[in-house]
């Protein structure tokens, strides 16, 4: 597995991703450009950003709105506050208004645990999707990740593109793929989690090449993308991992020009008097851009593994301590690197039990959409 | 990686990235907590709350942790830990005699468990893997351990037939170490990549065993470098096995045990593996399935000055490893260790005119304590000692004046007999901690109580000794004086303490109920400690329920439709599991048996409680599972609460 990187198709060097005022005017276009058909998918949360999306689209869609499938998610006992279960409800009849007489809703449940309280949310969001032929029925899914936890939408959207490729590799007909996310920095940093898991594990799909004992010499790289207040996040993960070299990546550019540095002094304890991080190793990238981050972390973990490779290869770990929007970046590194079967590479993940949201919480959001997969990449 | 700046801030084993700095860094006082008898043969489990050290432990004995301890042994900071490991027999004069193979059982296991398959199958994929990793770990650390480069080195490696034939599907024996590792590598690839693939899972042909085949296959005597067997003896060090589901765990454990093999097994593993029913059984055996775990904070709880003395050298061994600190040379030069420097007389003098002004007031109208107060009049000692015996005093008087039961004689006058009697340390503890929080005196400073604060935890006392040795070195750069004043030490404690509880709810599942359980423990505690007459002296740091409340906790059918129980049961497994409070079983008193539930050493900093484990209140159940929900507030009526 070294040595071949240089042959890796870099799958999203143009890509499309609208914001803000563009977002309305994507859609409108995209709708009128001809008949469409579209399976909206989007979580069932307490998130004030839930309906943002749906709002939009459902207005522009002009019929083409197919089916809405909600993702109910049974996160077990004591999970969610009464005022958050509160919130959820609110925002769902909001949504259910909103496609009344759009198409079919339908809705599936994801159990985060097992009985005995194992994790299992990851999996069984991949399994939302079990085969191709659900989704090739559509001209379009959007997938609007702004009430999903990360171990939903990562596997969930990781299927939906291996689902297309593979629907693309049989020359049949295969859905565009989008994400869409109201994007609010300053309210993921708000929304604390409570209860974070003892420890951490990797997401499925991402796991199974980097714990291999084969290869268990190989030194790891992790390259964690760091966001406020997930210093014992960062903790329980660096416990899994145990990374020969940390490559944080810190916000810059950003809403606030400080953020980065912010976040140096958070973490400071742990970068620089714990893992006596090299400075040189922070990565900058875009808040704003998900593709940004995509490419500066692709590019650090093809250099690693081209460096580490003259001395038997390395294993790289990703981490989204971040944005939702950031995270994605994260995601298409993942997929793509893992699809191409080119390096060892795992995405390093904690889950938490609950949140916890102050009431005080003004949200600032704004529509966000990745186009990832289908007609405009030919 | 850079030389680290604070040596304390590494706090885990996987922080210190040379072996040399490691072994450096290992107090040799730490391997006391494993047992020397069948120390090579047998099954050990391993078990503490996370920062125990147990990892530490296992790193001791991997192939580069030995070799380097071997080529150091004159080296004065290694020299006893080698005299040790001689001892133990896992090196001689000529180098290590052991191989030492370390396993991470991460979670790539546990999906196994979920798979649509019947439970054999399960079980067969679950040993087909960690067949192929127990033998890839084990030819790569004989490699290791022979100088031989990976894998090159593997074609000089042969594998002898296990008696009775291999049993292992897909590989015939005798074999090169080439052949096995192939074997091995070729299935672990085959199920990791089917187990985590991008599309759905296909599980038609993935490999599996029927048992931990590879126990008999990594034999000493198995396995031979260049002709010769690899090393005396083989142990197999199997870390993080808390993340495995409950049954692939005791599916191994059982297996392990039963294969009675003569390699030898070490399965680490952190208490929140156990499920809420072990938890609040562990330390009573009864129904385990092996008798010999190795708990590590009980073992220190059993011990506990033996821990403080030892949390001292591992402190020494952290100053001595930071650079351009020479001029601290220890841990103890950190910190000023009592409130005797002359800038305190005047708090004193004053202190001792109040509280014996207060005395003066109590019992003016009584003539029976005068001689108490004449004899306290006439104390000597440091002004510390004086204010400290007349805060005694005012307890014992208060006890005095307080006592239900009156004698026949009494208005007779207490003399200094009577006195002496009533006073002892215990009362004069409690008389410190009064003035402390009276007068604001600082009472968690100097080493001793700085390494009771570690509740029996090296990584939490790493945590508070890096705040301390973070400002003494700072100090010695701006050429100030390197050891803390007390009043320093206790805002750092104070502030560590803080920061612990306030992450309580972001860091432990159920954590904001269990917070609110631990501020109701807390605060009951604080006032029963601080009523005026000190019951219970120096003060109860916890609260304790019958054993045959605790046995109820677990009983299914007593927690049926029980919803605040079974809550309970699971908010205090939490709790122990972390480490938030330490229980003792099996306590007499009032001839029952109690379950004692003690605070964290560092939560009493919170609520300003002794740090002495094993003086309690005991609550009834009911009133702990109310705690849950609704804190504790002090009563008026203190007679009708007790």
């Amino acid at each position: 597995m070294t040595a071949v990187l240089e042959n890796v198709h870099m799958r999203w060097r143009n890509y499309i991703l609208v914001r803000d005022g563009e977002f309305s005017s994507f859609w409108k276009a995209h709708f009128a450009e001809r008949t469409r058909s579209v399976l909206f998918v989007c979580g069932k949360g307490f998130d004030p950003r839930t309906c943002i999306a749906l709002r939009t689209i459902a207005e522009l869609a002009n019929g083409a709105l197919t089916e809405t499938m909600a993702l109910v998610f049974d996160e077990s006992e004591g999970t969610l506050t009464q005022d958050l279960r509160e919130k959820a409800a609110s925002n769902w009849k909001e949504m259910e208004g909103l496609i009344v007489g759009k198409g079919l809703s339908t809705s599936h449940k994801i159990t985060f645990r097992t009985a005995d309280g194992r994790r299992v949310g990851a999996r069984n969001a991949a399994d939302v999707f079990k085969e191709e032929a659900r989704i090739s029925t559509f001209s379009d899914i959007i997938v609007d990740i702004s009430a999903m936890p990360r171990s939903v939408y990562f596997p969930l959207i990781a299927r939906l593109i291996y689902f297309y490729d593979e629907l693309k590799r049989k020359q049949k007909p295969a859905p565009n793929i989008y994400v869409v996310v109201a994007e609010d920095p300053v309210l993921d940093c708000q929304i604390r989690e409570e209860g974070i898991d003892e420890t951490a594990s990797f997401l499925h799909p991402f796991e199974g090449e980097f714990n291999r004992e084969a290869t268990g010499q190989q030194p790891k790289v992790w390259i964690p993308v760091l966001g406020e207040g997930r210093t014992t996040q960062f903790d329980r993960i660096y416990d899994l991992v145990k990374p020969d070299e940390v490559c944080p990546v810190l916000p810059s550019p950003s809403r606030n020009p400080r953020r980065g540095d912010d976040i140096v002094m958070e973490y400071r304890d742990l970068l620089f008097d714990q893992l006596r991080l090299d400075p040189r190793n922070i990565i900058y990238s875009s808040e704003y851009n998900p593709f940004e981050v995509y490419r500066q972390i692709r590019k650090a973990a093809i250099q690693y593994h081209d460096v580490l490779g003259l001395i038997g290869g390395c294993k790289i770990a990703l981490s989204a301590l971040c944005s939702k929007l950031m995270s994605l970046g994260v995601l298409l590194v993942g997929y793509e690197l893992k699809a191409a079967n080119s390096l060892q590479i795992g995405i390093a993940h904690i889950e938490c039990q609950g949140y916890d949201m102050p009431d005080s919480v003004v949200p600032n959001p704004q529509p966000v959409g990745l186009w990832l997969a289908g007609e405009c990449y030919g | 990686m850079r030389e680290p700046r604070n040596p304390f801030r590494l706090r885990r084993s996987e922080s210190i990235d040379t072996e040399t700095a490691f072994l450096t860094l290992f107090e040799p006082g730490i391997l006391e907590v494993v047992s020397t008898e069948g120390f090579w043969e047998t099954v050990h489990i391993l078990r503490s709350a996370a920062g125990g050290g147990k990892t530490s432990l296992i790193r001791l004995f991997t192939p580069n942790t030995l070799l380097t301890l071997c080529a150091k042994r004159t080296d004065e900071r290694i020299k006893e830990l080698y005299q040790r490991m001689k001892d133990l027999g896992a090196v001689n004069d000529v180098g290590p005699v052991v191989l030492g193979v370390m396993l991470m059982c991460g979670p790539g296991y546990s999906m196994m468990h979920d798979l649509e398959l019947d439970q054999t199958r399960k079980d067969r994929l679950f040993f087909g893997l960690l067949n192929a990793r127990i033998v890839l770990a084990v030819l790569r650390g004989a490699l290791l351990l022979k100088g031989l480069e990976y894998p090159d080195g593997l074609d000089r490696v042969q594998i002898n037939p296990i008696p009775g034939g291999s049993g292992i599907v897909g590989l015939t024996l005798p074999c090169s170490g080439k052949v096995l590792h192939d074997w091995a590598e070729q299935r672990e690839a085959k199920l990791c990549s089917s187990l985590d693939s991008l599309g759905p899972l296909n599980v038609d042909s993935l490999p599996g065993d029927e048992s931990l085949l590879s126990l008999s296959l990594i034999r000493p005597e198995n396995i031979l470098v260049d002709g010769k067997p690899v090393a005396e003896r083989v142990v197999l060090m199997m870390d993080d096995i808390h993340k495995l589901t409950g049954r692939q765990r005791s599916l191994l454990v059982q297996t392990v045990i039963d294969a009675r093999s003569p390699v030898g097994v070490w399965i680490a593993e952190r208490f929140e593996a156990l499920s809420t029913q072990e938890m609040l059984s562990s330390g009573a055996h009864q129904g385990r399935d092996y008798e010999h775990a190795i708990e590590i904070e009980s073992y220190w709880r059993q011990k506990p000055d033996r821990f403080e003395k030892l949390a001292m050298k591992v402190a020494d061994r952290r100053v001595q490893a930071a650079p351009d600190t020479e001029e601290i040379g220890s841990f103890k030069s950190c910190l000023q260790d009592a409130l005797d420097a002359p800038e305190w007389n005047d708090t004193f003098i004053s202190i001792i005119e109040v509280v014996s002004n207060r005395i003066g007031e109590r019992v003016k109208s009584q003539p029976r304590f005068q001689e108490w107060i004449a004899l306290r009049d006439k104390t000597t000692g440091t002004l510390r000692e004086r204010a400290v015996a007349w805060r005694s005093l005012e307890i014992l008087i208060e006890r005095e004046l307080g006592r239900k039961q009156k004698s026949l004689f009494e208005a007779e006058p207490l003399d200094e007999d009577d006195l002496s009697q009533r006073d002892d340390s215990s009362v004069n503890n409690a008389a410190e901690l009064f003035l402390a929080r009276e007068f604001d005196l600082p009472y968690y400073y100097g080493p001793e109580r700085i390494a009771r604060l570690a509740s029996l935890n090296i990584q939490q006392f790493l945590g508070l000794a890096g705040e301390v040795f973070e400002e003494s070195a700072a100090a010695l750069l701006l050429r100030k004086p390197t050891a803390l004043p007390p009043r320093r030490q206790h805002a750092l404690m104070k502030k560590v303490a803080k920061a612990v509880w306030e992450d309580i709810p972001k860091r432990v599942r159920h954590g904001r109920e269990l917070r609110r359980f631990l501020e109701s423990v807390g605060k009951f505690a604080h006032w029963y400690t601080y009523r005026p007459t000190a019951p219970n002296d120096p003060g109860v740091s916890g609260t304790a329920i019958r054993m045959s409340e605790r046995a109820l906790l677990v009983d299914d059918a007593y927690r049926k439709n029980k919803e605040d129980v079974c809550r309970f049961a699971d908010i205090l497994a939490s709790a122990l599991a972390h480490n938030l409070l330490v229980a003792q079983l099996d306590y007499n008193c009032k001839k029952e048996k109690w379950m004692v539930l003690n605070l964290n050493r560092l939560l009493c900093v919170h609520f300003d409680l002794p740090l002495n484990y094993g003086l309690y209140k005991e609550r009834p159940l009911p009133t702990l599972c109310q705690w849950m929900t609704r804190s504790f507030t002090a009563p008026t009526n203190e007679d009708a609460l007790l």
